[in-house]
């Protein structure tokens, strides 16, 4: 589509208002720059409070075991008593990465790699957020990927668009899980931990499986790939009890790919 | 799927409800969905989309489109959104006359432009360009809006009316927003209301709104209120029959309740329709 010319008092507007929507300036500087709002500049301001909830309320909806987490954080000195640590979590996110894009789920893409980055910060730095949290936040986002995406129609062999094969630290689905009950959580022993974040091929609903030697062997196989060395001992039957957990788990939808690229290999 | 047409009285498709929407025998003419929650999308949501429009029909009513705004339409998306109306069988599109975004940062808000000529000729010539990209009619939804932009030199009224009848497009006339823009801003709601270009109107909007300090604030969250009913029936008492949607998108109760609301949509339909019938039938009796 040809852009529509827009008229120099329309850019003007727009240069105007975007830095006080997103936290920048403020409503008297809207108006020094293009005149008064009929309705005070007050009532002007308060659109930079409704986009900040809309942003809050969009991190929070994506990332409840995260905002559970955030109570840890202790406020730095000076920081307005008026936002919780979650808020001012939010708030940084917002000023360092905004939004982009129609979807607003797509705001949280950037946030566990933001997180990481803050964990990355001095342990005593007012911004630093214990590394973990990043993997935390990257499992809840994974769920609204797997939730969300399109439906494939041909392939299942374990990497459809709604299957996220992921590795942490520790048990981290399980933690999430404590966080999103509000549960006391004790931090998980530090034990590598392979996991799908899927949507269950039949029921549509989310789901998590967590990932042995033999499920990796199954999930090489059904993509044709050669075993890794350390995978070589597992024997047939293991390897084929494990596609068969995998498809009773929804990960898969039956024993034989439907990918025809697949199936002819 | 999607062969039916956009009528009567509908709700919102929406999350809380997928497990019980498919089950209810109650009416529903129509139901609204926010396009952006499926283009592109898939899993349960499309799903649900599919079988609900093997029964009823869908109105898409997108949220950001940024009609106003001054960034590129996203193409991508329009084509995605498109298809999901052929899908669909949607024979309109809807979206709101303001803008979401600027310079691609996205404030997932409603925003009011200046109700000026330059922002009017504007917002018509991007509605148009979306019309014919969609290859179907579209209808802009008056806002809510907590401020008048600094730049406008029109009534909200007059903005609109320039701006449907530039772009030669209909009105979704939200009743709702009409009334809490007139309580925040001081004016008389049935006097706000006759200034819109009601005679355009091809969907209604009802909605319930919370007060916050001092403004309302239009959240979808709540029961219609009396004087939005009344402002209502005179709108369909002057125009007839007019597609309403039902919204409740905060606090989004059982979808009995939901429909509850929507039943009294229905019913002041049906009276003020009973009533036209009985004045025909005394002027074709004298």
């Amino acid at each position: 589509m040809t852009p529509v010319p827009v008229a120099p008092e329309l850019h003007r507007f727009f240069d105007a208002l975007a830095p006080m929507l997103e936290g920048r300036s403020d409503a008297s500087d809207v108006e020094a720059a293009l005149g008064p709002s009929g309705s005070g500049t007050a009532a002007l301001g308060f659109y930079a409070e409704l986009v900040r909830r809309n942003l809050h309320k969009i991190l929070s909806d994506v990332f409840p075991a995260v905002r559970v987490l955030s109570r840890r954080l202790v406020a730095p000195a000076g920081s307005d008593p008026r936002m919780d640590a979650w808020a001012r979590l939010a708030a940084r996110y917002a000023a360092d990465r905004p939004p982009s894009g129609a979807d607003p789920n797509r705001y949280g893409a950037g946030f566990s790699g933001w997180l990481r980055e803050q964990a990355e910060l001095p342990a005593d730095a007012p911004e630093f957020v214990p590394a973990l949290w990043a993997e935390v936040a990257d499992f809840e986002y994974t769920r609204v990927l797997a939730y969300h995406a399109a439906d494939d129609d041909q392939v299942d062999d374990g990497f459809d668009r709604r299957v996220f094969v992921r590795q942490y630290s520790c048990d981290v689905p399980a933690l999430a899980q404590l966080l999103w009950r509000d549960a006391a959580v004790v931090e998980s022993a530090m034990r590598p931990t392979i996991v799908l974040v899927f949507r269950h091929a039949r029921t549509l609903q989310l789901a998590t499986f967590y990932l042995g030697a033999a499920g990796i062997a199954a999930l090489a196989r059904r993509q044709g790939l050669p075993l890794p060395a350390a995978l070589a001992g597992l024997s047939d039957r293991e390897i084929e009890a494990a596609q068969s957990g995998l498809i009773d788990a929804g990960v898969f939808f039956a024993a034989t790919p439907s990918n025809p690229k697949r199936a002819e290999s | 799927m999607g062969k039916h047409t956009v009528h009567g009285v509908g709700i919102g498709l929406r999350r809380e409800h997928y497990g019980e929407i498919l089950q209810c025998s109650r009416t529903i003419d129509f139901l609204e969905i926010i396009p952006e929650n499926f283009v592109r999308h898939g899993g349960r949501p499309l799903e649900m989309l599919r079988q609900c429009a093997e029964r009823w029909a869908i109105a898409a009513h997108g949220v950001s489109m940024s009609l106003g705004g001054r960034d590129d339409l996203d193409e991508g998306y329009a084509t995605g959104l498109a298809q999901l109306l052929d899908v669909c069988g949607s024979e309109r599109y809807t979206d709101h006359l303001c803008y979401a975004a600027i310079d691609g940062v996205s404030y997932f808000d409603l925003l009011p432009l200046p109700f000026s000529t330059a922002s009017a000729r504007h917002a018509a010539g991007r509605i148009t360009q979306v019309r014919d990209r969609l290859r179907r009619p579209i209808a802009v939804e008056n806002i809510s809006y907590y401020a008048t932009m600094p730049g406008s030199s029109q009534a909200e009224g007059a903005f609109i009316h320039e701006v449907v009848e530039r772009a030669d497009c209909g009105l979704l006339l939200d009743v709702n927003n009409v009334y809490v823009n007139a309580i925040n801003h001081d004016r008389d709601p049935f006097e706000m209301l006759w200034e819109l270009p009601t005679e355009r109107a091809v969907q209604i909007h009802l909605a319930g709104h919370v007060r916050e300090g001092v403004r309302l604030i239009d959240n979808h969250g709540a029961a219609v209120n009396d004087t939005v009913w009344a402002m209502y029936r005179a709108v369909i008492e002057r125009h007839g029959p007019i597609a309403t949607l039902l919204e409740w998108d905060t606090n989004i109760p059982a979808l009995d309740r939901v429909l509850d609301e929507a039943d009294k949509a229905r019913a002041i339909q049906q009276a003020c329709a009973d009533a036209r019938r009985s004045v025909t039938r005394e002027k074709l009796g004298a």
